[in-house]
């Protein structure tokens, strides 16, 4: 309820999104890093 | 306001619930005709099988919980035609698709949000209030357990994509910061093509570490998160949406004798109630 609330609000334009695209791109950053540093076995930057 | 919700598999059908008891829910899509007639008929609203229809009703805004490998066109497409977009998690399958919506979006100005749970769950708002209030001290390091049996729904991501970037997202945003280098250790041991458990060691800035468990091997369901901080230890639960915190903070005592202090003087340990219902 409170993720489509704060959408709604945001839409509304009230506010900005909790997570927005950008918010979102950056998590997918770290798990795509993630994911590749288990396939090659070894540390990998992000 | 009017919300239409693209893909009505289980996320969809939550999304369809939640926009209905809001009073908010205008439409439904899904490729397969059963399953968009069934929640249309069942929330009274008007159901399709193309995004085309659901947006020429003119919706104030979509969402979208179709396969995540359907995501980044889906979401162009209602762009578009000027409409704002909340997308599920795994907003791409990779970082150069989540790039390419991302720009997408902000080249025509359109609202992009993406569906993340779990930041909405109060046990992560309380925390996050605890640690800018600052009396737990500093974050040294977060730990966190998302595990459950393979889930039927998933066929086109890993357990990474589809479990840790929870765990991820709520660690990013409880540190403030970004993990500067990850290692992770996992696999499919049951030998499909994406991996179903894996380990993951984040380093944030500052020395903070991030270590995540995840898998799709376990029996029953855990969701569980833990921040060891420099005053106190704080454990939440997100499915029971319990917070506890357990302060170490010393009171004054005589180092020549320590087998004399009671434990509960040394350890203050309470829960905060976060139930946001």
């Amino acid at each position: 309820m409170k993720e489509m609330q704060d959408f709604v609000e945001a839409v509304k334009g009230e506010h900005p999104p909790l997570v927005d695209g950008r918010d979102g791109m950056l998590s997918m950053k770290v798990v795509d890093a993630a994911r590749r540093s288990m396939i090659k076995g070894k540390e990998v930057s992000i | 306001m009017r919300i239409g919700v693209v893909g009505v598999g289980s996320m969809g059908q939550n999304h369809a619930r939640v926009l209905d008891q809001m009073g908010c829910l205008s439409g439904v899509v899904d490729s397969k005709i059963d399953r968009a007639k069934k929640t249309g008929k069942k929330h009274g609203v008007p159901y399709h099988t193309s995004v085309k229809d659901l947006l020429s009703m003119e919706p104030d805004a979509v969402t979208v919980a179709t396969p995540a490998n359907t995501h980044v066109e889906l979401c162009k497409e209602i762009i578009e035609s000027g409409t704002a977009v909340m997308v599920e998690k795994p907003m791409a399958i990779s970082l150069d698709k989540a790039k390419e919506l991302v720009n997408f979006a902000d080249e025509a100005d359109v609202l992009l949000a993406v569906g993340m749970i779990e930041r909405h769950n109060p046990v992560v708002t309380s925390t996050k209030k605890l640690l800018e209030e600052g009396d737990a001290g500093d974050v040294i390091t977060i730990s966190s357990k998302r595990v459950s049996s393979f889930p039927t729904r998933v066929a086109d991501m890993g357990v990474i994509h589809d479990l840790a970037i929870h765990d991820v997202d709520v660690m990013r945003y409880l540190v403030g910061d970004e993990p500067e280098r990850v290692f992770a250790l996992g696999g499919p041991a049951n030998q499909g093509k994406y991996e179903d458990h894996a380990n993951i060691m984040l380093y944030f800035p500052g020395g903070i570490t991030g270590v995540l468990e995840v898998n799709w091997l376990t029996p029953h369901k855990v969701r569980s998160l833990s921040l060891t901080c420099s005053k106190d230890f704080i454990e939440i639960d997100y499915i029971a949406q319990s917070l506890v915190v357990t302060s170490s903070r010393l009171l004054e005592y005589d180092t020549s004798n320590l087998f004399d202090i009671p434990l509960e003087h040394n350890i203050r340990k309470y829960t905060v109630n976060v139930r946001s219902h």
